[in-house]
């Protein structure tokens, strides 16, 4: 379990310092205090330096760039580092703790055996002028062949690393590790999910989430297959069964509470010994359920031994888990929130203990 | 609670001191309207026993300091008994905070800085941050206009009803003056904070244009161009 992590010339951060990292941690701070990154940067920390962590946040946040010709885009590495601007030598440092490795992220010039790139595109855009090297990953970016950076900042994969990678993640080499956004997962991600819950028998965890917000969902059901070549799976195979309707309903006529709590039970259970990071952990939730849905992260995550990172901007959601925190006093030390302010050097962190004092004062910590 | 507004905050023992100091301020030209005000009051409470005042005060102080990462906050803390006793009490929940403190609490209230950190905390030890017995009533004390003819009756009546078994605690003798002489007034038994936009009391005593004057550089008040 991450306790500490320093951060230097990563995005908004000059140098930063996280520390009093617990099992749960709620993360608070203005718009653009950098919440979002620092999951990020502790995402890309917990796999253990995966650029492909650094190619789906930039995909989220629409980093990309187009190819001069073509439709491809490509993930623009520029702006993770401070200051926007890049040149060769060029570093960010993730220092994490606790037998994680210190990833450092350098722009290095093109190593001889790039030509292995001329496979990837012949595209003029897509031709890496700069190679990129993750220092202290074991996985993708660890070769000075890896990894490129095109004339515009886009990241270009080297397709031979992509394979091995692969047959490593592929090898279960990886740690568990989610990254719940704003907008919660995909179709696609969600179907995956319940997947694996179903092979692993966790469904009922999924089920037990939704009642939160519906206790009259007594059966989640996902049609099979009927045959068809649409190989992605949609929200319209799904169906629940409820104390109040004679037919199943469609899963959607519920609101994006169901969606999202389904998607944090789902995603607990996958990353069982991991690291999940849920960005607005609050997203479609109503404030009346804020308690329940805590108590349902943080017991699984403490069944489950999954460090959790949650971000938010919702009084309701930090009220939610001090309730938590005073109904179960047990949970306190496992509990901690941290306040993000970049014109600091550090985040301000405090415990459960400190976080249900203030509440009962109305303090807000945000 | 929240404030839907991002604004300093100082925290204070009672409704009574809230409502002073937000008439001391409108009386001074600061425009304490929610919508308009430049800085926003707390009474330090915890929800949980109903408590309000000095224990819940303290007990948050540091983490209020910490928490205060993009603004300064203040504190305004009744002496009580002793001044020294007051500020060793203060003094340990800043350095909770990281602060180190004086000795003892300047006279024109006390203004620090955690470590690292771009705006200040503040704390003001009513009524003066020296003289010991002190809290809001000394202030207010201070306020009553020159002269007035009822202050000297209503002093020595409740002196007389204490000596016939009124059941105030001796402590509280100058309060107990207090509501008995605003008992007299065109609107009996307004409240201290009304009391002062009523013009009851006055707002200009050297006492409450220092208690200002700290005000004034800890929340940058430029409403108090006066003071």
């Amino acid at each position: 379990m991450l306790t500490r992590v320093d951060i230097a010339n990563y995005r908004g951060f000059k140098s930063y310092r996280m520390e009093g990292l617990a099992q749960v941690n709620l993360i608070v701070g203005k718009n653009n205090s950098g919440k979002t990154a620092l999951l990020e940067a502790l995402n890309f920390a917990t796999t253990g330096g995966d650029p492909l962590v650094l190619a789906d946040a930039a995909n989220r946040r629409g980093e990309l760039i187009a190819a001069d010709e073509g439709p491809r885009l490509y993930p623009d590495l520029t702006h993770f580092f401070h200051g926007h601007e890049i040149t060769p030598g060029s570093v960010f440092t993730i220092t994490p703790d606790n037998g994680y490795p210190r990833l450092v992220i350098r722009l290095i010039p093109l190593p001889p055996d790039s030509s292995l790139f001329d496979e990837a595109e012949d595209e003029i855009e897509t031709r890496p002028v700069f190679g990129v090297i993750i220092e202290g990953a074991s996985g993708i970016g660890s070769s000075a062949s890896d990894l490129g950076l095109s004339p515009r900042g886009g990241l270009i994969f080297n397709p031979k690393a992509r394979i091995r990678a692969a047959a490593a993640t592929s090898m279960g080499t990886a740690r568990p590790s989610l990254f719940i956004p704003t907008d919660s997962v995909t179709q696609r991600r969600l179907a995956q999910l319940w997947r694996q819950a179903v092979l692993d028998a966790n469904q009922q965890d999924a089920l037990a989430a939704i009642q939160i917000i519906a206790d009259s969902i007594k059966q989640i059901v996902v049609l099979p297959s009927d045959g068809s070549s649409r190989a992605v799976p949609s929200l319209r195979d799904w169906y629940v069964i409820t104390s109040e309707a004679r037919r199943p309903v469609p899963l959607g006529s519920f609101g994006d509470g169901v969606r999202r709590l389904m998607t944090l039970a789902l995603s607990l259970s996958r990353v069982g010994g991991g690291t999940l990071f849920i960005d607005e952990i609050d997203t479609g939730l109503h404030y009346s359920v804020m308690a329940d849905m805590w108590k349902l992260v943080v017991k699984k995550a403490l069944a489950s031994n999954v460090q959790v990172f949650a971000t938010t901007h919702s009084w309701d959601c930090i009220e939610g888990l001090s309730t938590l925190c005073q109904r179960e006093p047990g949970l306190v030390n496992k509990v901690a929130i941290h306040k993000i302010d970049r014109a600091l050097q550090n985040s301000v962190a405090f415990s459960g203990e400190a976080l249900v004092r203030m509440l009962r004062s109305d303090i807000d910590p945000r | 609670m929240a404030d839907t507004r991002d604004i300093p905050t100082l925290v204070v023992e009672g409704d009574d001191d809230q409502w002073v100091i937000i008439g001391l301020l409108d009386k001074h030209g600061v425009d304490m309207n929610p919508a308009f005000r430049p800085i926003k009051l707390a009474v330090a409470k915890d929800s949980s026993t109903g408590a309000k005042g000095i224990v819940p005060l303290l007990a948050n102080m540091a983490i209020q300091i910490q928490l205060a990462t993009d603004r300064p906050i203040g504190f305004v803390v009744d002496v009580d008994l002793s001044c020294a006793d007051r500020w060793a009490e203060v003094s340990k929940c800043l350095v909770a905070a990281g602060i180190t403190p004086p000795a003892s609490c300047p006279p024109d209230g006390f203004i620090g800085r955690m470590p690292g950190r771009s705006f200040d905390c503040g704390v003001w030890m009513m009524p003066d941050c020296v003289l010991d017995h002190g809290k809001l009533e000394h202030l207010l004390k201070t306020l009553v206009p020159a002269g007035d003819p009822l202050w000297p009756l209503a002093e020595s009546s409740t002196e007389d009803a204490k000596s016939k078994g009124a059941k105030f605690r001796k402590l509280d003798l100058d309060k107990a003056t207090m509501h008995c002489w605003l008992a007299w007034q065109e609107e009996p038994g307004v409240p201290f904070g009304r009391a002062v936009t009523s013009n009851y009391f006055g707002h200009d005593s050297a006492e409450a244009k220092a208690f200002l004057r700290w005000l004034k550089i800890l929340f940058n008040l430029n409403g108090l161009a006066t003071i």
